[in-house]
């Protein structure tokens, strides 16, 4: 497992991914529909929600997974049961009230000396009580659950976690794509089922700006080529987006074809084609007149970007 | 929400995970039962390096006004 981002670095993408930043309309969700789903009891408080509410990349991740299950047709008593599982906490408080409490205990344990050792360095500022308060607080509660932590590794190891769900509302966390090799999953993939990569929901609210925010600590699963895979996506007009790999297997070469608008094609063809730079333009007419215009960009893709 | 309850004091074992996460043994391989556990240890530490980064600033505040009462 990689592990390529310093402390300060972690606490950066920590506060980014525990930041209610996020409006419905920017999520691209209806207020009916989260309304509904909030009565319902699906998400992990039961306040009443409202259009005005900013949501974090957590809760953001959580509303799409949603959506992409009832558009599978999946209940919502289904969906119920995924958040059983997903909301469960993994157990950061009971852990850290546990070393308070007895920090001789974990001393010995190698994974955990470095938590004992900073919860001793500033011992005279762990109040038990305010940082249970802190830990509960709205903000910071849904990251500690396995969610959080799905959404947290999907951004700091190089994992390609899918959420696997069956119409029952059966679901396991796969850490690549799902297969019939692993017998763990074997139940679920004898049923419909469906996969949600969560680097594609990642992926999918992720801005430019925010991509830089990470884009030198080499700590983003997205490779660079990826990232610009998913620019020429986000571009529209796109037809078909063809991706061609070299030897190593990476990324070499982006080829992308796309409807022009006819009326940016009036006068000479020829001129257009010259003051535009194009590649490779193709058309079709219809008793003398372009009726479709079509032009294929190829993109070369360097390792380093 | 079930959780970590009744920690073991000289670690978090697999079992205990295993125990807690998935009794059924349907939904996490061990593989995945140890992702889980180093999740559970990284987030531990990020919440409480942030409680430390709040709590210190929130010292500054408190030490900066007792200082404007003083001076004022």
């Amino acid at each position: 497992m990689m592990e390529a981002i310093k402390y300060k670095d972690q606490i950066q993408l920590y506060k980014f991914l525990t930041n209610k930043r996020y409006s419905l309309k920017e999520i691209g969700i209806s207020n009916k529909n989260v309304l509904d789903w909030s009565r319902a009891g699906l998400f992990i408080d039961d306040k009443p929600t409202s259009g005005r509410r900013k949501y974090n990349i957590l809760e953001y991740v959580w509303i799409k997974i949603i959506e992409q299950l009832r558009s599978f047709g999946v209940s919502i008593d289904a969906i119920r049961m995924v958040k059983e599982h997903l909301m469960m906490e993994t157990g950061v408080k009971e852990l850290l009230l546990s070393i308070i409490e007895n920090p001789k205990g974990y001393n010995e344990n190698p994974e955990l000396k470095e938590l004992v050792d900073l919860l001793d360095l500033d011992g005279d500022l762990i109040e038990p009580n305010e940082l249970v308060k802190f830990l509960d607080s709205e903000d910071l509660y849904m990251a500690q659950t396995v969610l959080g932590g799905l959404i947290y590794g999907a951004f700091t190891d190089r994992v390609d976690y899918h959420l696997v769900i069956n119409q029952n509302g059966s679901s396991v966390i796969s850490f690549g794509v799902p297969n019939r090799e692993n017998i763990a999953f074997d139940y679920i993939l004898n049923t419909p089922y469906l996969a949600i990569p969560i680097k594609s929901i990642i992926a999918d609210f992720l801005t430019k700006e925010e991509l830089g925010l990470f884009e030198e600590k080499d700590m983003l699963q997205l490779t660079f080529a990826e990232r610009q895979v998913i620019e020429q996506l986000r571009k529209g007009n796109l037809i078909s987006l063809l991706v061609k790999f070299n030897q190593d297997k990476e990324i070499s070469l982006i080829e992308t074809e796309e409807n022009i608008d006819i009326k940016q094609a009036q006068g000479k063809l020829v001129d257009f084609i010259m003051r535009n730079n194009y590649q490779e333009i193709n058309y079709k007419t219809q008793d003398g007149k372009i009726t479709c215009l079509r032009r294929k960009t190829k993109h070369k893709v360097s390792a380093m970007g | 929400m079930r959780s970590f309850r009744q920690l073991e004091p000289k670690m978090i074992s697999l079992e205990k995970c295993r125990e807690l996460l998935d009794p059924k043994k349907e939904k996490y391989t061990d593989e995945e039962l140890l992702q889980i556990k180093d999740w559970l240890v990284k987030l531990a530490r990020l919440n409480v390096q942030m409680f430390l980064e709040q709590q210190r600033k929130l010292k500054t505040q408190s030490n900066e006004e007792s200082s404007n009462n003083v001076s004022g």
